[in-house]
């Protein structure tokens, strides 16, 4: 298995750096989701690692090898793109068989490997059509036998998902992240759908304007967000932010903006700090003793989503949050409401460099 | 392989370069002479200006007809059009010596022209139509409409075509009239082809010379006699190379001032 | 409802007008042709018998079995000396940046506007210092370049529509840059490249003044020459020219008519060669 190396990479077209110093280890086997805002250098990297674009500064490794010098071809890789990029005028079969005959691999073991291919998506049926004939999960599947059928020593993926439908969408998650295990082929896979990074990377990593801010385990990406950036980007709805006067009062916090107050456990806090409250722990007050509160807030937004409601609530001048209420909660848009945060979940983040200071506090 | 991708523009650029080589050839011989006296030439002038009639006959006239019929049809999306476009664009297809021979015989004095005006009863306009000192050059001009008029309708209704229903309706419920709607959607929607048409159809004029070479050969005396023509005559058959080397020169770089001009003027993206 | 088959109706009277208008010649020139050579005409009459032997006459008194044969080779060696030199071209301009590459564009772009009629003059003093005069090339030469200008703006046209990722796709599963030319790219462009190959045709089968001033000998001419030289020997036998005539349209008009949809998309998407 085949680990991958990026090392200080920097890419500029002209003036614009779309990649900034990007160092990011995958493991050999490992399934690494590159997540971020469109325009952030995801994708960038993505070509880069491909050699479909040449690296301004830095290295690339592939295994042992130093790969930014070479053409695509020789750094046996293969890629998923967005538009499934099949060649119009070939069958499935030809478009499976390309890349091996295009390595001179001999014709009974192209055909062998191809229809063992095939049989695995499922496409055993469709090696005739052509892609037009194809819906868009066909083609999907092609796309993906493509790569596949290839043995490479690493799977690429340009956000292959964004053009199915929604229930096609979550399918073809479990069967990629199926597909990666069985094979154990290291993945590099990009998106930024925060929800697919979530479900399907053994770690992510999340990029922004070209710089890497943070790279670990979704779960721990969600706990421990490095920054005000990677924290308001991984979760939906996003974490709420407000400012807050820290007060030391004994070993304890006092937190105060005139309409919130919270007291949190920290070593030390400077004056000021950027407190980040999720949606699952704010809810109407309901006395509970868990709860610090109650808040005067108004309901701006109700989303009602069946199984959970999202109630955004605003507590005065620039004082926003999102409520997570179970069940279809009834409520009015202007409604007052008192509201309280759950105790101990507070993300502290430094007010000018959003860096995060403590979590769950 | 590399190279290979450069032979190509290289060849190209080869036959540029003669057209610069004339130039200074030209210069060896006898100076910017040459171009001081086409400028001054009397033939030369009378001959541009007969282009600038062309170019009413050519261009203007074509584009001004398809226009307003694209504005006034602009509605009708028309089903199986297609045999009626392959028509209308024939004589687009035609090698001009063929068209030449063929309105050479309409214009004839004994030709359907004339026998169609005695038929309806204007025997008294019958003409020699390429013969006569007042009419050769209309009557050249005609051809040129005849075959760039239906150049010109396929296109814009073409262009028509893709301009977005909704962009009407949008016009139509902003109250537009049926003028200003063509000011407002149909011809702003057509810039690109408007400008396509116009730069065929005024090098078409500005070239010529096939269907004049067939029909007139410039004359009677110079009243159909045009640039190219010019050029012909003096390089090959008067010997003066020099002058008509300065003739093409000129017309080439004013076909390509007009043509970036046309483009500039009209596209929305230069 | 009945506005709009009033438009309807007005629409498809004023295509009726303008096809009969462009129609007409032609068919004037048709009719002339099936009267008997020599026969002297009035405006428009129908023979007394119909007989093709106008058009064997035209045929055999204007050697137009040579003059096509001509035409026919030139025109051939130029659809496929373009093609091949625009394909690679059209992808290199489409497809790659490289040095100087907007600037050699330009003088491409300027090479589809420039007519014969103003690089006549030096093309024939250099075609004759080469002792090419009375040769095909001095025909096949100068149309090709001429018609690269036109085919490779056409290829780089059609190799940017083509969606970046497929040849990045092919580049990713192993192949050459020749590779993805040949073998995913110029499959995909068929249609494209029939554009430009009956296109290109055309305007080396209708090409005058080119042939005009470089052939003086029998043996090189081609049809459109011959046909004028006809006119100018047979004028008066209007018959015949007119045979003439329609056997020189009728290789154009055959494959406009097998290839119409491609002509037409050719000149409406911008060719600014006409």
């Amino acid at each position: 298995m085949t680990s991958i190396g990026f090392e200080r990479v920097v890419k500029r077209f002209g003036h614009v750096t779309a990649v900034d110093g990007l160092t990011l280890d995958i493991a050999g086997g490992e399934f690494m989701v590159l997540v971020g805002p469109s325009g952030c250098g995801k994708t960038t990297a993505l070509r880069l690692l491909a050699g479909l674009e040449a690296v301004t500064e830095g290295r690339i490794t592939i295994g042992e090898r130093e790969v930014q010098g070479l053409p695509p071809r020789r750094r046996d890789v293969a890629m998923v793109f967005q538009d499934y990029a099949l060649y119009p005028q070939m069958s499935v079969y030809r478009n499976l068989a390309f890349g091996l005959e295009s390595r001179k691999v001999p014709r009974a073991e192209v055909r062998a490997q191809v229809e063992q291919a095939a049989k695995r998506l499922g496409l055993d049926e469709l090696l005739d059509r052509k892609p037009r004939e194809l819906s868009g999960g066909q083609r999907q599947r092609v796309a993906l036998g493509r790569a596949l059928v290839r043995h490479p020593q690493a799977f690429l993926m340009d956000e292959p998902l964004s053009n199915l439908d929604a229930k096609l969408r979550v399918d073809m998650r479990a069967e990629i992240a199926a597909l990666q295990r069985e094979t154990g082929v290291t993945t590099l896979f990009v998106t930024h759908d925060q929800v697919e990074a979530m479900t399907m990377g053994d770690r992510i990593a999340v990029m922004r304007a070209g710089v890497l801010e943070q790279v670990d385990t979704p779960d721990r990406v969600y706990a421990q967000p490095a920054n005000v950036f990677v924290a308001g980007f991984i979760g939906s709805p996003a974490m709420a932010f407000c400012d807050f006067t820290a007060q030391r009062q004994g070993d304890r916090f006092s937190l105060d903006n005139g309409l919130l107050r919270l007291e949190v456990a920290a070593a030390d806090l400077p004056e000021t700090v950027t407190a980040g409250l999720r949606p699952e722990h704010v809810r109407p007050w309901s006395g509970d003793g868990a709860m610090a509160g109650p808040f005067d807030g108004v309901v701006e937004s109700v989303e009602v989503l069946g199984r959970e409601t999202f109630l955004g609530l605003r507590a005065g001048d620039g004082v926003r949050l999102t409520a997570r209420l179970e069940g279809s909660a009834r409520h009015e848009l202007g409604e007052r409401l008192q509201f309280g945060v759950q105790r101990g979940t507070a993300h502290l983040f430094d007010a000018s460099s959003g860096a995060a200071i403590a979590h769950a506090v | 392989m590399f190279a290979l991708f450069v032979i190509a523009p290289m060849a190209d650029g080869a036959w540029i370069s003669l057209f610069r080589w004339d130039g200074v050839t030209s210069g060896t011989w006898v100076g910017l002479g040459n171009y001081r006296a086409a400028f001054e030439d009397a033939a030369v002038r009378t001959a541009f200006g007969h282009s600038l009639v062309l170019i009413l006959f050519y261009a203007v006239l074509p584009v001004a007809v398809a226009l307003s019929l694209t504005g006034l049809l602009v509605h009708s999306r028309v089903r199986g059009v297609a045999a009626v476009r392959t028509l209308i664009f024939l004589p687009q297809v035609l090698a001009a010596v063929v068209v030449g021979v063929a309105w050479r015989w309409l214009y004839d004095p004994e030709g359907p022209i004339n026998q169609a005006l005695a038929k309806v009863g204007l025997g008294s306009l019958q003409h020699s139509w390429l013969g006569d000192l007042s009419t050769a050059l209309p009557a050249v001009g005609v051809i040129g409409s005849w075959i760039t008029t239906g150049l010109c309708l396929v296109l814009f209704m073409a262009g028509a075509q893709r301009i977005p229903p909704a962009r009407y309706e949008a016009a139509r419920v902003d109250g537009a009239g049926p003028v200003r709607e063509f000011f407002a959607v149909t011809l702003p929607g057509l810039r690109n082809e408007l400008a396509v048409a116009l730069s065929l159809t005024v090098i078409a004029a500005l070239r010529a010379f096939d269907i004049i070479y067939v029909t007139t050969k410039g004359g009677p005396g110079d009243a159909t006699t045009v640039p190219s023509l010019l050029i012909y005559t003096r390089a090959f058959v008067t010997g003066q190379v020099g002058s008509a080397a300065a003739i093409g020169a000129i017309m080439g770089v004013l076909i390509l001032t007009l043509v970036v001009l046309i483009t500039r003027l009209i596209e929305e993206r230069p | 409802m009945t506005a709009g088959g009033m438009e309807r109706a007005v629409t498809y009277a004023v295509l009726a007008l303008f096809s009969v208008l462009a129609v007409t010649p032609i068919l004037v020139i048709l009719l002339a042709a099936l009267h008997p050579p020599g026969a002297l005409l009035t405006g428009v009459e129908l023979p007394h018998t119909l007989s093709l032997s106008t058009f064997r006459f035209a045929w055999d008194t204007g050697g137009f079995g040579r003059l096509m044969a001509s035409s026919l080779l030139v025109s051939a060696a130029v659809v496929v000396l373009t093609t091949l030199l625009c394909i690679p071209a059209g992808y290199a301009f489409g497809t790659m940046q490289f040095p100087g590459a907007t600037p050699i564009f330009y003088v491409m772009l300027a090479g589809m506007v420039v007519p014969f009629e103003s690089l006549i003059v030096p093309l024939y003093y250099t075609f004759r210092d080469a002792g090419l005069t009375d040769t095909y090339w001095a025909l096949i030469l100068p149309q090709t370049g001429l018609s690269i200008s036109f085919g490779t703006f056409w290829m780089r046209a059609f190799f940017r529509s083509v969606p970046a990722e497929l040849a990045d796709a092919a580049r990713v599963d192993g192949a050459s840059s020749w590779r993805v030319l040949w073998r995913v790219l110029v499959p995909i462009g068929r249609p494209a490249i029939l554009t430009m190959v009956v296109l290109v045709f055309m305007w080396t089968w209708n090409e005058f003044l080119l042939a005009l001033v470089m052939i003086s000998d029998q043996t090189h001419r081609t049809a459109p020459l011959g046909l004028s030289t006809f006119q100018s020997r047979y004028g008066v036998d209007v018959p015949s020219v007119s045979a003439a005539a329609v056997l020189v349209a009728v290789p154009v008009v055959i494959v406009y008519l097998l290839t119409q949809r491609h002509f037409l998309r050719g000149m409406l998407a911008g060719s600014i060669r006409g």
